[in-house]
């Protein structure tokens, strides 16, 4: 199976880089590379779902604002996404279903993170598809 | 491509034709060890890159913990004319008032040593720490509202503190100019739950022993002295701050457009300082700093009083309370007059010399206290503002240790049985929410906090009145 997504260094703090055949997938791996900083997203059940939906003047805007959609349902609304369906509608929007739990005890929660940055960024057309890549203020 | 040149000892000029765009000269301090870590990263682009930024009253300073950032260097400061200048959220950065407190109790570290295990195990237990961990304090309705406005105030009148504490506090724990109509819902909704509690990161709390005297007469007035137990917390504005950060990075990319600034790095969004956008983050900013110092104020109280329940006596002096990363109005001398510019501090501390008016009186003898927080299990370290910050940085100094390796790195490098067992053997004990993030905190990911301190100590910018190590540490 290819590779979802993988870590990235960075002095101070943390980044990933996701993949994804189509566009979709690659901004829903986006999200659990998030996830993935902060718990292990293997430790969480499907038992609801919260819906977002992002509007942007660009693509890196739309990246930015999407995936700190994703970090205040985690932070704010104490919901951990374990899978994502995105749905774009042009560079300039998109939904997104999270499915996962409320976050409990149960959960071990690694680290916080603070804020999605610009530093970066990049979205590129691959060979196989698309990547992403994000670095993240922990 | 134009080279650092050096000014003096530990002093460097990055030359504005270093790259196309930058308006001033960037300026670091550094030796050679601290430069050679500088340049290994993307530290120099982004200390030249915040040389572009529109109203730089002069250069672009790099302190000598200085590393790459995410826009700004952390350790840099950047001083702005408030009519031509543009104030940048990015510029703070997302821990808004992240910040460091010290505690100074009665006790020597014999009438400690027996006691460190239960200490830490009561600390832990009273102060919520590591990530997802609510406060105990939950607030109604409006009351987030005057947190945001009154900062430490609104704690010391909740009984977390005395008002004796309030002199002691960067700002007396509360910039005036706060307004919690500027912050978000989402900023309060994530900040709501969060209050009064420590963090993960580089969050800590330790206790920990003056082990060495530099400055008598400044040691005197702080009310420190040798073999003494001490308390230094270290955290911020939680995921308050952070969402404020987000809010208003966002709402500057737009004002890029809107105000026709071009910039290199999106991170660095900007807009005049005197626009709607501008003044609208710097109240935000403001209400999100008083949150931290409420924050601060809180974790002060039950420190306090796990040391009454267990050694009797929770009569812990509040020494000082400094912001690392903010941004504010203040007044420097040009030739024989005066000027006010907004200085941004993205970790960097404020570092008011003897005399200064907005030193606190019972302080104003010897300059403010800088407290410089090491690494896990190495030196912090106390220091007393110096003339040549006035002249040279903007009232400011280094920030702390300064991250030398990656998180992942560290990590890697060692496990977290290993080291504990480390710790435990140079006499710290260890309590820890997560033990991976212990990993990543580990001393060796850090400069050498001694030689920043040096540097400073040498160029005048602030001056080494006390070592201080520790014996117990709690970390989130």
């Amino acid at each position: 199976m290819m590779e979802t997504f993988q870590i990235l260094e960075h002095t101070a703090d943390i980044g990933f880089e996701a993949y994804g055949g189509t566009e979709p997938e690659v901004f829903a791996n986006a999200a659990i590379a998030l996830v993935s900083i902060i718990t292990d997203p293997e430790q969480i059940a499907i038992r609801g779902e919260r819906s977002i939906h992002v509007d942007a003047d660009d693509r890196e805007q739309l990246l930015v604002r999407y995936l700190n959609e994703v970090l205040y349902v985690i932070d704010g609304d104490s919901f951990l996404p374990a899978k994502a369906a995105v749905t774009l509608h042009d560079n300039q929007a998109l939904s997104a279903t999270l499915y996962g739990e409320e976050r409990t005890e149960r959960h071990d929660v690694r680290t916080d993170v603070k804020a999605i940055t610009y530093h970066q960024l990049a979205f590129q057309e691959t060979e196989t598809g698309y990547s992403i890549r994000v670095f993240v203020d922990i | 491509m134009a080279q650092l040149e050096s000014t003096g000892r530990y002093r460097y000029r990055l030359p504005k034709n270093f790259r196309e765009g930058m308006k001033v000269d960037g300026k670091i301090y550094a030796n050679e060890i601290l430069l050679q870590a500088i340049t290994k990263d993307q530290t120099l682009d982004q200390i030249a890159n915040v040389a572009m930024l529109p109203g730089l009253v002069s250069e672009s300073i790099a302190m000598p913990d200085a590393h790459q950032g995410y826009g700004f260097c952390i350790g840099g400061v950047a001083a702005v004319d408030p009519d031509e200048g543009v104030v940048s959220a990015g510029g703070v950065g997302f821990d808004i008032n992240c910040g460091v407190r010290l505690l100074a109790t009665p006790f020597a570290v014999a009438d400690i040593k027996p006691h460190v295990d239960r200490l830490l195990d009561e600390l832990f237990k009273a102060i919520p720490c590591g990530t997802g961990k609510e406060g105990p304090r939950k607030l109604s309705g409006k009351e987030i509202n005057d947190v945001l406005e009154n900062g430490a105030h609104w704690a010391v009148k909740n009984s977390y503190g005395e008002d004796i504490d309030l002199n002691r506090i960067e700002e007396s724990g509360k910039i005036k100019s706060a307004d919690a109509s500027e912050v978000s819902d989402r900023a309060k909704q994530r900040g709501v739950k969060q209050l009064g509690t420590l963090g993960s990161g580089n969050h800590f709390l330790e206790i920990q022993v003056v082990d060495a005297i530099f400055d008598d007469e400044a040691a005197r007035a702080f009310g420190l002295h040798r073999e003494q137990i001490v308390v230094l917390i270290h955290t911020g504005s939680r995921g308050l701050g952070h969402q404020v950060c987000t809010d208003y990075l966002d709402l500057m990319q737009k004002g890029l457009k809107k105000y026709n600034i071009s910039l290199p790095d999106r991170q660095l969004a900007c807009v005049p300082v005197r626009s709607e956008e501008g003044s609208g983050y710097l109240k935000a900013m403001a209400a999100s700093a008083n949150f931290a110092f409420a924050n601060r104020q809180m974790i002060t109280h039950w420190t306090r009083d796990v040391f009454n329940r267990i050694l009797k006596n929770g009569n812990l002096r509040l020494v000082y309370d400094v912001a690392h990363n903010i941004a504010k109005f203040e007044k420097y001398k040009w030739g024989n007059r005066e000027r006010e510019v907004l200085v941004h501090r993205k970790g960097a501390t404020r570092a008011f010399p003897k005399g200064h008016p907005d030193v606190t009186d019972e302080y104003r003898s010897v300059g403010q206290p800088v407290l410089i927080p090491g690494s896990m299990g190495t030196s912090s370290y106390v220091l007393a503002g110096a003339e040549n910050a006035m002249s040279e940085s903007y009232g400011s100094t280094c920030h702390g240790a300064g991250r030398a390796m990656s998180r992942k790195k560290a990590s890697r490098d060692i496990t977290a049985s290993d080291l504990l067992k480390q710790l435990n053997q140079k006499g710290v004990k260890v309590r820890v929410a997560s033990m991976r993030g212990l990993t990543e905190e580990q001393p060796d990911a850090y400069k050498d906090v001694e030689s920043v301190v040096d540097v400073v100590h040498e160029v005048g910018l602030s001056r080494k009145v006390a070592r201080l190590v520790p014996i117990g540490v709690i970390k989130g």
